[in-house]
């Protein structure tokens, strides 16, 4: 793979662009032990998965779709004409949805490797 | 001019031009000269012909342009003067139309010598078209095609081909333009792939593990694109001007007009230089940016290198301030991705304005780019646009582009599926600045060249 670098940071990755064309930058180095997917985009450069930094990012962006799924599945039943509508077995499958995408960064040492699960995909499991 | 009044008696001299190079004239006397041609000054405008005279004493000096079929002495839409070359009457070639005092800086000549045309993937390389083959050191054979050559290449898978001829076969192929190096030393071995061996001058292929020259292949003649292993369409076609690998070669019978000065009238003054040869630069590295042809070679060479000083109508070295022989022919890259020799000059008319409008408009010409970082930078090649089209990832993500250069920018608030397009002009050398926290896919991210700039 290759590495675009600009001010000492990783600002580019391809597996086959070496070139990096038109990008403003230091120079374009190789990197023979690491693919693309060993990287993560952190904001202003590209860090490797297991740096703090890539963490970080990942937590983030998986705490960014845990929100989310807060905003589309759960807070619009929250709402007391609908709340009132749902079933007494839907009423607690929602609440504990919704703990569970609460807990859900607590939930693993690795929990922000991969993104929680929708609402369909967490009643599928039950 | 002198005036003579009341002259009482008033001479006429008749006689043939012969007789009248050799009198002794008087300044009170007239003279009349019964087999005097005309040169082309004095009629205000050349003649055209379509088959030349005899050159003779009577046509010493005379100019035609020659409009027939193109011989092997002389070329249609030249032109032509009898000169006397110790008593000896022949036609020569000249190379300046009559008037270039309004124009200076540019090309105004590329030999069409390669016809190739494409038919339903099919291409064909027309007879009388002319090529070059590397045969040594300084050595190129110009091969004129005998009859129409065809190709149907089913073997690019989605990659742009370089086109050329094989004189030991008689043939075309086209090659992947990934395996196509140039360079001193042997690339990796590819198979089927074409390597310009600049020490030896020769086009090497790569044929049973080894690179070798046994096809005599020439310089290349275009470049196709193909789609699902299917040629789609001629993207270029190296009349003039082309390239492999990262050495860049121009072709003989190009002309331009070198600036050279500002004459005591005003108007402009300039060299004609045409490439006698080929002429080929192997310079190589990231700031050799642009491509420059001189008195005596073609060159690639740093853009930022000179300066064209429009007042006085010449470059300059910005190093050392001297005046430099020479005419921008285009922009080009490191590895040569992109290549845009200028066209031949052309006025244009005011008054076309949809012609100038198009201009402006996007081509279907673009290169592919990888999407840096947030903040990253990114120098357009050229008029024309920079187009993202990426996902957001998640609401409430964004993605600004900015034209630091030029001062304008554009901002996309994303949804939490789907990808947006996004694109921002830029004039060429603008720098643009791509922020965002999009962490969707990144579907394609592009510069598209405006017509003018392809």
């Amino acid at each position: 793979m290759y590495k675009a670098i600009k001010d000492n940071k990783i600002i580019a990755i391809s597996d086959i662009d070496n070139e990096f064309l038109f990008l403003v930058k230091d120079e374009v180095i190789e990197d023979t032990e690491h693919t693309v997917a060993d990287y993560k985009l952190c904001n202003t450069e590209y860090a490797l998965n297991e740096d703090e930094k890539a963490v970080e990012q990942m937590k983030k962006e998986v705490r960014a779709v845990r929100n989310s799924y807060l905003e589309e599945y759960v807070d619009p039943k929250q709402l007391v004409l609908v709340w009132e509508s749902l079933t007494e077995e839907k009423k607690a499958n929602y609440t504990n949805y919704r703990q569970y995408l609460l807990d859900y960064p607590e939930s693993s040492e690795d929990w922000y490797k991969s993104n929680p699960m929708t609402y369909d995909e967490w009643i599928e499991e039950q | 001019m002198s005036t003579t009044t009341n002259v009482e008696q008033l001479k006429l001299n008749v006689m043939t031009k012969q007789q009248y190079d050799i009198a002794t004239k008087s300044p009170t006397e007239l003279y009349m000269v019964t087999d005097a041609t005309m040169t082309a000054a004095e009629v205000g405008a050349i003649p055209q012909v379509s088959s030349l005279p005899a050159a003779t004493s009577a046509l010493a000096g005379c100019i035609y342009q020659y409009v027939g079929t193109t011989t092997a002495t002389y070329i249609n839409g030249y032109f032509y003067k009898c000169v006397n070359n110790s008593g000896t009457y022949s036609w020569i070639r000249i190379n300046v139309q009559p008037d270039h005092s309004n124009v200076s800086n540019c090309i105004i000549d590329i030999p069409q010598d390669i016809a190739l045309e494409l038919s339903s993937g099919t291409l064909t390389l027309r007879a009388g078209s002319k090529v070059y083959v590397p045969n040594g050191s300084g050595v190129f054979d110009e091969v004129v095609i005998a009859s129409d050559l065809s190709v149907t290449p089913t073997w690019l898978n989605n990659k742009l081909g370089v086109v050329y001829y094989r004189r030991a076969n008689n043939n075309i192929t086209v090659t992947s333009i990934d395996y196509c190096f140039s360079g001193s030393t042997a690339p990796t071995y590819a198979d089927g792939g074409c390597w310009y061996d600049t020490t030896n001058n020769k086009i090497k292929r790569g044929i049973s593990g080894s690179w070798v020259d046994t096809d005599e292949s020439s310089l290349p003649i275009a470049i196709v694109k193909d789609s699902s292993n299917v040629v789609t369409s001629i993207d270029q076609v190296f009349n003039g001007f082309g390239y492999i690998g990262s050495v860049i070669f121009a072709l003989p019978g190009v002309r331009g007009l070198i600036p050279d000065g500002i004459n005591p009238d005003g108007t402009l003054n300039s060299q004609i230089i045409t490439v006698p040869d080929v002429w080929v630069s192997s310079n190589t590295g990231a700031s050799c940016d642009g491509m420059w042809l001189s008195t005596t070679d073609f060159n690639r060479v740093a853009i930022s290198t000179y300066r064209y000083i429009e007042e006085k109508n010449y470059w300059i070295s910005i190093a050392d301030g001297n005046i430099r022989p020479i005419i921008y022919i285009g922009h080009t890259t490191g590895d040569i991705s992109t290549f845009s020799p200028r066209y031949i000059f052309q006025a244009v008319d005011y008054s076309d304005t949809a012609f100038i409008a198009h201009q402006a408009m996007p081509s279907s010409r673009y290169n592919t780019l990888t999407l840096g970082a947030s903040g990253s930078n990114y120098t357009a090649p050229a008029d024309g646009w920079f187009v993202l089209l990426k996902g957001a990832g998640t609401s409430g993500a964004y993605c600004n582009l900015v034209n630091t250069t030029a001062h304008i920018g554009v901002t996309s608030d994303g949804m939490a599926t789907g990808a947006k397009y996004i694109y921002i002009p830029a004039s060429r050398g603008d720098v643009i600045q791509i922020a965002y926290s999009f962490s969707g896919t990144t579907e394609s991210f592009i510069f598209v060249y405006a017509n003018g700039a392809v």
